[in-house]
């Protein structure tokens, strides 16, 4: 079980995470904040705006994207 | 360790009057648990339920009233409070739910709060998601759990909404609903395009197609939705079937079975009977086996008399010879005849003269060639029969119980294939051929069909190039594409991502559940892990692939298996959070009960074990003592009704 620490399998996919996002030429960094905004949304049964915030948050990305 | 508990608080909540607090150590790896002893009744399940309470108001508005300490109700007003401090993500969190109760005209109305701090700041607004966030709902009873609940999990793994559950505690839906959204965003942002190409007013051909392939690849998908119904269909039919010609096969074996064993039956009662046969042939001649000293004897004897006339002839031409060879002063051998050869030859001569001077036997007293040629029969026919009765019978026993065997199997088997009518074998089989051919040619159909909207999807792809290039024209248009490709490839990864994501969970908890439940199941030669099927429903499997039949797990074997899925879920969720186990053993073995018991410091989290003495007696408590941070005792006041938490001190 000591192999299964919480740390390894964060990392485990991290790197999965990051190299999916450079097969398809996406900053990781904007997909692990789309990610941490439906994790804010998930347990709402109502998730009114969620598209317009993704949009919102592309838009802001393409105009200057975070490091 | 990224979330731990650090100080639990009661408020007049249940059978805890006034104050009580608990203190946790740091967490420890190996060092993790923290026990708390108490007899039944005197408040390890008010702990539970304070942490369920605290994290998910889950209770009615009379459950309000129930959870408020008696003896503080007395006083008509005041308040329950459950109140923790815990890390949570490297943030100090500070959570507390309070009812108050008001005297309000002739009772008392209660006005239920939550107040929650991190890092010291007060949380203002979208508490009751951020605790969400922490400990989702569906995922509670993962977290908090008493026997009690492992045995409904034990048995209610296949309900509706385990899935889900189960899901979002590993975080997937999350990622699930980032493609969505981004697949709708992707719909809308090519709406925009068309609306400015419209507006342009240049571009009709273009959008006609467009239109046109996005119509007809919704065709294909309705169309591809039906097949793969059509093929789920036929698989599930030809499932049946295949567990149809399984039986009849099974059955075919166990007749073929039936046959051979009643062949083997008349094969052992022919040799019973041959062995039978020469038991009594054993028992017939007995008499003359006792006689074969006795008749060796007479034989010997009669055989000396008859042939004694011709021997007195021959033993006096040897007496002659010899007298010579005393007359003589050497032997035909050349040698000289010494004093004791001639005492040797004297002696022989005695011997033969002995023999020849007998006085011969009277007539009716002799046996006659015939009587004596009979008598030696007999016997060279008991000396050479070599029969042995020990062994003899011996086989015979072997053979009976052999028969016992066959005829017990053969009652077996025909007890079995007595309900079992005359199958339709050929109908089963040709059916499956049948379902099998439409299977093959509704597959056929869908690869056809997965082809043509592969050439369709390359179509539009290209068809939106273009529109994206003359979209792209003005400013506005411009604005639009770029964020239309980057939403593009931001789908196709995340779509990839979840994919994956599903995948390695699943095997993540797969791994994680089997090595638990093989470090704590009393078969650990036998069961060799678990499979976490797609619906995350469970299947024990054996050391040779064979999947256990859940039917033929017992209450305990269940509970142990839905505690090692259950703690697995846990530790594969992306935030871990502390385990909360009242009394957890229900239906558990000593065995089972140690082995659990073994893996809880091997889990890498705070885990607070709720337990009576029955549950932790004290040399399995010895067991794990180098794993134990912290006991606490619960004592009863039973003179004022309420419970207080004291720390053991070793």
């Amino acid at each position: 079980m000591d192999n299964h620490s919480y740390e390894e399998q964060k990392q485990k996919y991290e790197e999965l995470l990051e190299s999916i996002a450079d097969k398809h030429q996406v900053d990781v960094t904007l997909i692990r904040q789309l990610i941490a905004f439906e994790e804010s949304k998930v347990h709402l049964e109502r998730r009114r705006g969620a598209k317009d915030q993704i949009r919102k948050q592309i838009e802001d990305w393409l105009e200057g994207p975070t490091t | 360790m990224s979330f731990q508990f650090r100080q639990l608080t009661l408020k007049d909540w249940l059978v805890y009057g006034g104050l009580e607090t608990i203190n946790f150590v740091d967490f420890e790896p190996g060092r993790n648990l923290v026990v708390v002893h108490g007899q039944n009744g005197f408040g390890k399940t008010s702990l539970l339920k304070a942490l369920q309470f605290l994290f998910h108001n889950g209770l009615s508005r009379d459950e309000w009233y129930e959870s408020w300490n008696d003896q503080a109700q007395e006083q008509g007003e005041g308040y329950l409070e459950v109140g923790l401090e815990f890390i949570h993500n490297g943030r100090l969190c500070n959570l507390t739910r309070r009812i108050e109760f008001r005297r309000r005209g002739a009772g008392t109305s209660p006005r239920p709060d939550v107040e929650l701090r991190i890092d010291g700041e007060q949380i203002t607004s979208q508490i009751e998601d951020q605790i969400s966030q922490m400990i989702p709902p569906e995922a509670q009873q993962f977290v908090f759990f008493d026997g009690a609940e492992i045995t409904r999990y034990a048995h209610k793994q296949y309900a509706d909404g385990v899935k889900e559950a189960i899901e979002l505690v590993l975080g997937i839906p999350a990622v699930r609903n980032l493609r969505d959204d981004l697949s709708k965003l992707i719909r809308d942002l090519e709406n925009e395009q068309t609306e400015i190409l419209t507006q342009q007013g240049e571009n009709e051909r273009l959008l006609g197609e467009i239109d046109h392939l996005e119509s007809e690849l919704d065709g294909y998908a309705i169309r591809r939705k039906k097949l793969v119904e059509q093929q789920q269909a036929i698989q599930g039919i030809l499932d049946e079937l295949e567990r149809d010609a399984s039986e009849i096969q099974l059955i075919e074996t166990e007749r073929k079975q039936l046959s051979d064993k009643k062949q083997r039956r008349a094969e052992l009662e022919e040799r019973l009977a041959e062995q039978n046969k020469s038991i009594n042939k054993l028992l017939e001649d007995a008499p003359r086996y006792m006689l074969v000293g006795p008749l060796s004897q007479i034989v010997e004897e009669q055989s000396v008399r008859q042939n004694a006339p011709a021997r007195r002839t021959e033993f006096k031409h040897r007496v002659e010879h010899l007298e010579d060879i005393l007359d003589q002063e050497n032997c035909v051998c050349a040698r000289l005849i010494d004093s004791d050869a001639e005492e040797a030859i004297i002696a022989e001569i005695e011997r033969l003269k002995a023999f020849i001077f007998e006085a011969p036997v009277a007539e009716g007293n002799s046996t006659t060639i015939g009587e004596l040629g009979t008598l030696s029969g007999i016997l060279s026919n008991i000396r050479t029969s070599n029969l042995d009765g020990l062994s003899l019978f011996d086989k015979a026993a072997d053979v009976r119980t052999k028969l016992e065997e066959i005829d017990t199997d053969i009652r077996r088997l025909e007890a079995k294939l007595e309900n079992h009518t005359a199958v339709e074998v050929q109908e089963v089989f040709q059916q499956r051929k049948i379902h099998h051919q439409q299977l093959v040619d509704t597959e056929a159909k869908l690869v056809n069909l997965d082809s043509i909207i592969s050439r369709s999807k390359d179509d539009l792809r290209e068809k939106g190039r273009e529109r994206d290039q003359l979209a792209g024209s003005t400013e506005q248009g411009n604005q639009v594409t770029q964020t239309l490709g980057i939403t593009r490839n931001t789908y196709e990864a995340v779509n990839e991502y979840v994919e994956q994501l599903v995948q390695d969970k699943r095997t993540d908890i797969e791994e994680l559940t089997s090595v638990i439940f093989t470090s704590i199941t009393n078969k650990p030669l036998e069961y060799a892990g678990v499979h976490v099927n797609d619906d995350y429903t469970l299947a024990v499997y054996r050391r040779d692939g064979s999947i256990v039949e859940n039917t033929k797990l017992s209450a305990g074997e269940k509970e142990v298996l839905a505690y090692s899925f259950i703690t697995a879920l846990n530790l594969s969720s992306p935030n871990p959070a502390p385990f909360v186990m009242d009394t957890p053993f229900g239906h558990l073995d000593s065995g089972h009960r140690e082995g659990l018991l073994r893996s809880l410091p091997e889990l890498n989290v705070q885990v607070l074990l709720l337990a009576t003495d029955r549950d932790l007696p004290d040399e399995e408590r010895e067991k794990i003592r180098d794993a134990i941070a912290q006991e606490f005792e619960i004592e009863r006041m039973q003179r004022d009704a309420v419970s207080r938490i004291y720390k053991v001190v070793d």
